[in-house]
């Protein structure tokens, strides 16, 4: 009962009204709108949420409308903004523009130090203006920056702890994730991709892959039964108290009296007639069933086509092998990019592992924050040298697919394909597509596919002139993407091939039992 | 007839008179034996509500003593109760003149403060007869209706049920008061005293006549309901549709009248805030449901319990924050041209990297930041103006607490104790503002002994602060 909301008192309600402005101020500008130097609170407070609202709106009231602070500061103040156009920024963007109403109350706030340490008015109010002005001229720069590989501008950078994000974008590793932003343009195709990944929500297309049995639900026709107790009045069961009726039995004795009189029958009579005799009140219950029909949703099952589903968890695995140097590297990082990318603005999860040589296996989760964004960076601004064990980063993500969060996700493998899967690793990714769905996708990067890439991916994306973006521009010598299945049909593993080869064990006891090539099996040759 | 007439003031004290008689020897029932006087004051009915054996018959009974000519009628009705029993046996001489009329004298359509309990238990053959007499006051009578002198008719019963009938009577009874056992403190008192036997009747110059009831109704006429009581009415009728209570038009013109009655009678002109304390019994129909609109409403009158105005709280926090904030300002904290940075984690970034450097000690004496006369004025102007402000606070809070003391003083209906925890309650409010008033005059104190530029710095516009330089040890 403690949970009650009390309504707002009566008492002080006209003093606190004054002050009701401050109810829509986010707690961090109360500070600074509560104690600023400059003006009174009333009016600072009003000025404030009319300015928010304003940015939010994504327009900048002119200076003489404001409130506060006195027109000689909202001048300077107001044409900062407009020259950096900060009104664009803001709009729905309800952290940033809290930002920037936060630091502007702090400049303003700042005139009277200045006054202390010798300047005049002017000179004070302009040092204000230029430094308000110099924060956000750099801001708007990084903002822009972020928007631009990002496709929005990060909350870390909305918000006061931008300051990592400003250390991060003068690093090295950022000029290597702009060149990559720009090289992502030319690839449309790898991005379409990207979009296409995980199993959370069904699309509209229908899958070929298989139909489901659905339950369908539709309407039946139901007999339903339904006891009820019904009260049976005049029924010799239970008296219930007095009531005005006709009945002669049940009639109060008081009422008999009138009988014996000579004028007194004749309302005896009356009241009979009238029935308005004064009667006990009988009445019984009986217990009834009725049976009546209903309609009932019953579900039936039905085959149906299944939906494709997209836009889920991505589990990226990255060769970064010395075998990857140049172009393909290139490749390889814009499509890490483009999942960071896309994952972010589609809100769903993305983890990446890079893969080298044999236990050279790093695992990164990239949110796009101050943390993600300084992994990202690094990443791409490393080299990729190393060997290239794929069983590894293989093992890695099925074990993350036993996960809660990430069983809708599918698997992209980004390589050259120079490297083989141990048959054990490709049989546990195998029954994990035929059991969970799970789909394997490939990224080519190279200029031939190989049988270890094949086995392991359902389908391979092959961008075929990735020595365009490593700076060396040469065509690819390939036209066809299944040279190996045409010139070296044993060499996959299909089920036919496996079934037809058996193992050394199997052979050298053939050998020693003396048998041959197309002599009929013996079953009980040991 | 003269607007103010003198009989208002006397009978304020003649009421006091009558409650102090009514409930003498009564353990814990001050409070329902007023709003039962009230209500027969308005010619309203209450409806008592409580276990067997609470006194509430005693209560009905002494209530018809406090009015003059009152004939008084109780019945307890069955499921078996006839008509006779309530409105009087047939008249045998007028059937021999073919006319069918009850001899009501002595019965229930001849009294004027009326006892009927366990009410719900009436049966059809008396329902209807017995529910116009409460609400119209009339009786049919053969061919002709006969007035009732009815004042005020009290209902008892142990607990509502819920059928036809209680849905009916329900809403014939403006005031319904539930009445429970003695408790553990009054205990001792019960048992010291049989109020039946020692108690004596309010003298007849005490009892209210048909003369002062008139005066009371055409005054109570004349009371004036102020625009906040108004809108009182509407938020409470609000609050309860949203709660699920129904509450008809009716019952809302009853219960602004009854306000009126209560002013009227204690010669005030205009109904006051602190009489609609007295509304929980006359709109919500159970005690739980009262006790939570009666806490609703001390909430929105602001006096369920002390508390501190939230938004002007907030302004005393910040200047105690902003104060903490400047003394441990340090010339580190500031960049190169001489603004405090933006951001703590900066700093981290430029001393201390991982190993914590932002928490490292530092020379905190002679790095610690100097303020000038300009800022310490503006900080103290706009403490001043928050000082103005908590002041019109006070004035506020001083004005109610004076309001309540007067209303207390002349109030003959509402609950006592409610009363006085209204009044601690205001006087917890007047501690909170007293001690922000006292934290804030602290801050300013604080502020003015922020350390100090060195005089004569200044003229001269230094673009950026040169630090102060290490006294000379």
């Amino acid at each position: 009962m403690n949970a009650v909301a009390w309504p707002a008192p009566l008492l002080f309600a006209l003093q606190e009204n004054r002050l009701a402005a401050l109810d829509g101020l986010v707690r961090g500008l109360w500070l600074g709108g509560l104690t600023n130097a400059q003006g009174s609170v009333e009016a600072r407070l009003a000025a404030l949420a009319e300015l928010r609202a304003a940015l939010l709106a994504g327009e900048l009231p002119p200076f003489e409308g404001w409130r506060w602070p006195p027109p000689a500061i909202a001048r300077g103040l107001a044409e900062a903004m407009r020259a950096l156009d900060l009104a664009r920024y803001c709009r729905d963007e309800g952290e940033l523009t809290d930002t920037v109403l936060m630091s502007l109350l702090f400049h303003v706030d700042f005139i009277v130090d200045y006054l202390d340490r010798g300047a005049d008015e002017a000179t004070a109010v302009a040092m204000a203006v230029d430094a308000f002005a110099a924060d956000w001229q750099e801001r708007c720069g990084d903002m822009d920056e972020l928007a631009d590989v990002f496709g929005m501008i990060p909350d870390d950078a909305k918000s006061t702890r931008w300051d990592r994000i400003r250390g991060l974008l003068r690093s090295e590793g950022w000029q290597e994730v702009m060149r990559i932003r720009r090289l992502l343009e030319r690839l449309p195709e790898l991005a379409d991709l990207i979009r296409r990944l995980g199993r959370a929500a069904e699309t509209d297309e229908p899958d070929e892959a298989g139909r489901v049995t659905e339950l369908v639900t539709e309407e039946a026709i139901a007999h339903r039964a339904e006891r009820s107790t019904v009260r049976v009045p005049d029924m010799p069961g239970e008296t219930r108290g007095i009531h005005r009726a006709d009945r002669v039995a049940r009639m109060l004795p008081a009422e008999a009296m009138l009988l014996g009189h000579p004028r007194l029958r004749l309302v005896w009579h009356a009241r009979r007639a009238e029935r308005t005799l004064l009667c006990y009140e009988d009445d019984d219950r009986m217990q009834e069933i009725r049976r009546h029909e209903e309609v009932v949703q019953r579900p039936t099952p039905r085959p149906q086509p299944r939906k494709r589903l997209e836009m889920g968890p991505m589990l990226l695995c990255v060769d970064t092998s010395g075998s990857m140097r140049g172009g393909a590297e290139a490749v390889a990082k814009a499509a890490v990019l483009e999942a960071v990318r896309t994952a972010h603005a589609q809100k769903r999860a993305c983890h990446v592992f890079s893969f080298g040589g044999p236990g050279e296996i790093v695992g990164m989760t990239l949110p796009v924050d101050a943390d993600g964004i300084g992994r990202l960076a690094r990443f791409l601004g490393q080299a990729f040298r190393g060997g290239t064990d794929v069983c590894a980063p293989i093992e890695a993500a099925l074990a993350k697919l036993e996960e809660g969060r990430w069983q809708q996700a599918d698997l992209v493998i980004m390589s050259d394909g120079e490297f083989g899967a141990t048959p054990e690793v490709a049989a546990r990714l195998r029954s994990m597509c035929d059991e969970r769905g799970l789909r394997v996708q490939g990224v080519l990067v190279g200029d031939r596919e190989t049988i270890g890439f094949l086995e392991v991916a359902d389908d391979i994306f092959w961008v075929r002139d990735w020595r365009r973006y490593g700076g060396v521009d040469t065509e690819s010598p390939l036209d066809s993407n299944s040279l190996t299945a045409r010139f070296f049909p044993g060499a996959l593993r299909t089920q036919a091939n496996r079934d037809a080869t058996i193992s050394g064990a199997t052979a050298s006891l053939a050998v020693r039992a003396g048998r041959h090539r197309g002599d009929p099996q013996t079953e009980n040759s040991t | 007839m003269p607007v103010d007439r003198p009989s208002v003031p006397d009978l304020h004290d003649r009421l006091a008179g009558l409650v102090a008689a009514l409930e003498r020897g009564l353990v814990e029932r001050s409070h329902v034996v007023r709003l039962v006087l009230l209500a027969a004051l308005a010619g309203e009915h209450t409806l008592l509500i409580g276990p067997p054996g609470t006194a509430k018959s005693e209560l009905a009974r002494r209530l018809h003593l406090a009015f003059r000519d009152g004939r008084y009628f109780e019945r307890l009705l069955t499921r078996f109760s006839v008509p006779e029993e309530l409105f009087g046996p047939l008249s045998i001489q007028a059937l021999e003149q073919d006319r069918y009329e009850r001899h009501t004298a002595g019965f229930l359509p001849d009294a004027s403060i009326a006892f009927i309990d366990e009410v719900f238990k009436a049966n059809s053959a008396i329902l209807n007869a017995l529910l116009t007499l409460l609400n119209e006051r009339e009786f049919d009578n053969g061919a002709g209706r006969q007035r009732c002198p009815l004042i005020s008719a009290i209902g008892a019963t142990n607990e509502v049920p819920e059928d036809e009938v209680a849905e009916a009577f329900f809403d014939r009874f403006l005031l319904r008061v539930t009445v429970v056992p003695v408790s553990a403190e009054g205990f001792a008192a019960l048992l010291g005293g049989d109020p039946s036997r020692a108690w004596q009747a309010p003298a007849s110059v005490e009892a209210l006549g048909a003369d002062d009831l008139a005066a009371l109704d055409a005054a109570a006429g004349q009371v004036a309901l102020p625009a906040e009581v108004t809108a009182m009415f509407a938020e409470l009728r609000a609050h309860l549709r949203a709660a699920q209570v129904y509450v008809s038009d009716r019952r809302w013109v009853k219960a602004a009248r009854l306000l009126r009655i209560a002013a009227a009678s204690e010669g005030r002109r205009a109904v006051s805030l602190w009489d609609l304390l007295l509304l929980p019994w006359c709109t919500a129909p159970d005690a739980p449901r009262q006790a939570a609109l009666c806490d609703w409403l001390c909430a929105r009158l602001g006096v369920r319990e002390a508390f501190a105005p939230p938004r002007v709280t907030r302004i005393v926090e910040a200047f105690e924050a902003q104060l903490q904030a400047e003394r441990n300002a340090n010339d580190l904290d500031y960049d190169e041209s001489g603004r405090l940075r933006f951001s703590a984690t900066d700093l981290a970034d430029e001393i201390g990297d991982a190993k914590g450097g932002a928490q490292a000690l530092r020379l905190t004496h002679t790095r610690q930041r100097r303020y000038g006369p300009a800022h310490i004025g503006a900080r103290t102007r706009q403490i001043d103006e928050l000082v103005l402000r908590l002041d019109a606070y006070v004035a506020e809070l001083d004005a109610l607490r004076r309001d309540l003391a007067d209303y207390r003083v002349r109030s003959l209906w509402p609950d006592a104790a409610l009363a006085g925890r209204a009044d601690e309650s205001l006087a917890g409010t007047a501690r909170v503002l007293a001690d922000l008033r006292e934290r804030i005059v602290d801050a300013r104190t604080g502020f003015e002994s922020l350390p100090r530029l060195p005089a004569g710095e200044g003229g001269e516009v230094p673009a950026p602060v040169a630090h102060e330089p290490l006294p000379a040890a």
